[in-house]
């Protein structure tokens, strides 16, 4: 979990029912750009969506695991998580680059391409 | 068909209940017997004055927000997120009652999965919620859609949700008749047994109690406008001046006897027959002699072998709506009056209000709890009665015993009538 920042109206809307901790690591994101709150971020908010939730901490898996052969997300699953994602991260994911998204590593690099820029240190 | 040719009996064997009068079946029969209503001070527009001040509500339960992370209800019920996200508010309720029923009927997760059992269901839907997710969509020019938008608020949605999570993998359908919906369910239900085809079907009308569900029935001034709880809903009186809305819940299971008796579940009631017809009259308005609902009346009486002499208690459509009452009084005259017969009749909603697509399963819910526990609900709030219903036997307090046969009407927008004929249980 990251440190306290500023948490705005917005996002506490966006995220209502998250886990406090996720609503932090979108925070700090959001305020610093920090590429390790970006992670954690991501990773919460995926967390969040699985059902049933898996055994371990999600950063403890390989970034190499399925999100929906071993995870066990589904497509509308899927597009819930985006709809949230662009709302966060002020991001438009392109239909057919989602559809190549396999892994944990395929979801974070797809949106570090189409995060917009970071904000000044 | 049974084995033996015949067809099987049909009985019910389960209910559930987040109603206004009660959320459960034990709470929902003390209102019952005691005449309790659970009609209280309504705000439909916080901070506004409006012409609408009462509701039927439901307690211990906020779906206020539209978002499911902000609702509220009791502890018993344990939902998760996956649950949640495609519900509307009337899906919770619809959850929470269909969670007594399968207790009640001591439905095991393997028998709601056998294939022999199905689910028909009515609610109009969540146009409270459609209209969040639509004006996100327009006001982001189409670039906003919630993924749930769609499932989660149109009719339908009970199906959609209710379905997959207990794997239910029989008939499932829904159906549109608006406040006749789940008489129709319940009389479709018993023909599927019939034939054969299932050997349970479940029941569930649900509804929404919003401004867009319920206030949205003022356009056409067919609600209430009396501020006091007591009498706002007065069925048969002539002080009677439109509906009360109500929301929540109701789940009746509809089932063959001999699986009910495989099974020890308790039997309420059984179900003898069923009838409709159409007024063919007005998209509205009922018919005013209630000629559709004396012919649906008549072709369940016939449906169940049963004359009107047979039958000890009408639990009557009535809304507490002039036009509409007024046609039920006649067509109760032609059927009954004029066959010499003299049921007690009552309307429940003057205790609950009216719960639109939800009303008949929730009302037969009440004539089941009424026949296995033996009283007869009386006509609450019945001060000063229409000259039209003399000769009409409305008892202003609750009988201390149950009638042998009752009849259930139901009548929809539109003209579409129904009936059911129910019987006191004996194997």
């Amino acid at each position: 979990m990251s440190g306290d920042h500023p948490i705005s109206e917005k996002l506490r809307g966006t995220l209502r029912g998250f886990p406090e901790a996720t609503i932090q690591d979108c925070a700090a994101f959001q305020a610093t750009g920090d590429p390790a709150a970006f992670e954690r971020a991501v990773l919460g908010l995926v967390h969040h969506h699985l059902s049933p939730k898996p055994p371990k901490p999600l950063a403890t898996y390989p970034r190499s695991t399925a999100l929906v052969a071993e995870l066990g997300l589904d497509s509308i699953t899927m597009v819930e998580l985006v709809f949230i994602f662009e709302d966060l991260f002020a991001a438009k994911l392109p239909q057919e680059e989602l559809l190549q998204v396999v892994t944990i590593d395929d979801l974070l690099n797809l949106l570090r391409r189409h995060l917009p820029a970071p904000p000044p240190a | 068909m049974n084995p033996a040719g015949r067809q099987p009996r049909v009985v019910i064997s389960g209910l559930g209940f987040i109603s206004s009068i009660g959320n459960d079946a034990t709470e929902v029969a003390r209102s019952l017997r005691e005449l309790r209503h659970g009609i209280a001070p309504f705000d439909f527009f916080p901070g506004h004055e409006v012409d609408i001040k009462v509701a039927g509500t439901i307690k211990g339960f906020d779906t206020r927000s539209s978002h499911h992370a902000e609702w509220r209800w009791p502890e018993r019920y344990a939902f998760g997120r996956e649950v949640l996200r495609s519900l509307p508010p009337h899906g919770l309720h619809a959850f929470c009652a269909l969670e007594q029923l399968i207790a009640d009927a001591k439905l095991t997760p393997e028998l709601l999965a056998d294939g022999e059992t199905g689910l028909f269901t009515a609610s109009a839907g969540s146009p409270f919620l459609q209209r969040e997710r639509l004006n996100a969509l327009h006001e982001s020019h189409g670039g906003r859609m919630h993924p749930m938008g769609v499932v989660s608020t149109i009719a339908g949605t009970l199906n959609f949700n209710l379905a997959p999570h207990y794997r239910i993998r029989g008939a499932v359908c829904g159906f549109v008749s608006a406040c006749a919906s789940t008489a129709h369910a319940i009389g479709y239900a018993c023909d599927e047994i019939r034939l054969g085809r299932q050997q349970r079907i479940v029941i569930v009308g649900a509804e929404d109690l919003t401004v867009e569900s319920t206030y949205s029935f003022h356009s056409m001034r067919a609600l209430s406008r009396n501020p006091d709880p007591a009498t706002a809903s007065r069925p048969f009186d002539r002080g009677r001046d439109g509906f009360v809305g109500t929301g929540g819940a109701a789940a009746l299971l509809v089932e063959s006897a001999a699986s009910a008796a495989a099974r020890g579940a308790p039997v309420y009631a059984e179900i003898l027959g069923w009838g409709q017809a159409s007024d063919g009259y007005n998209m509205a308005i009922a018919e005013p002699d209630g000629r559709g609902l004396a012919t649906a009346m008549h072709r369940a009486l016939a449906a169940a072998g049963v004359a009107p002499a047979d039958i000890g208690y009408v639990n009557a459509h009535a809304t507490s709506t002039p036009a509409g009452d007024r046609s039920e009084i006649r067509a109760i005259h032609t059927v009954f009056t004029a066959a010499g017969a003299r049921p007690a009749v009552s309307s429940t909603k003057a205790l609950t209000g009216h719960g639109l697509s939800m009303a008949s399963v929730l009302e037969t819910g009440f004539c089941a709890l009424a026949l296995r526990d033996g009283f007869t609900p009386g006509q609450a709030h019945l001060v000063d009665p229409d000259p039209e219903s003399a000769g009409l036997n409305l008892p202003r307090t609750t009988l201390p015993s149950a009638p042998d046969y009752v009849l259930k009407n139901s009548s929809g927008f539109g003209g579409s009538n129904v009936a059911l004929v129910l019987r006191r249980w004996t194997a």
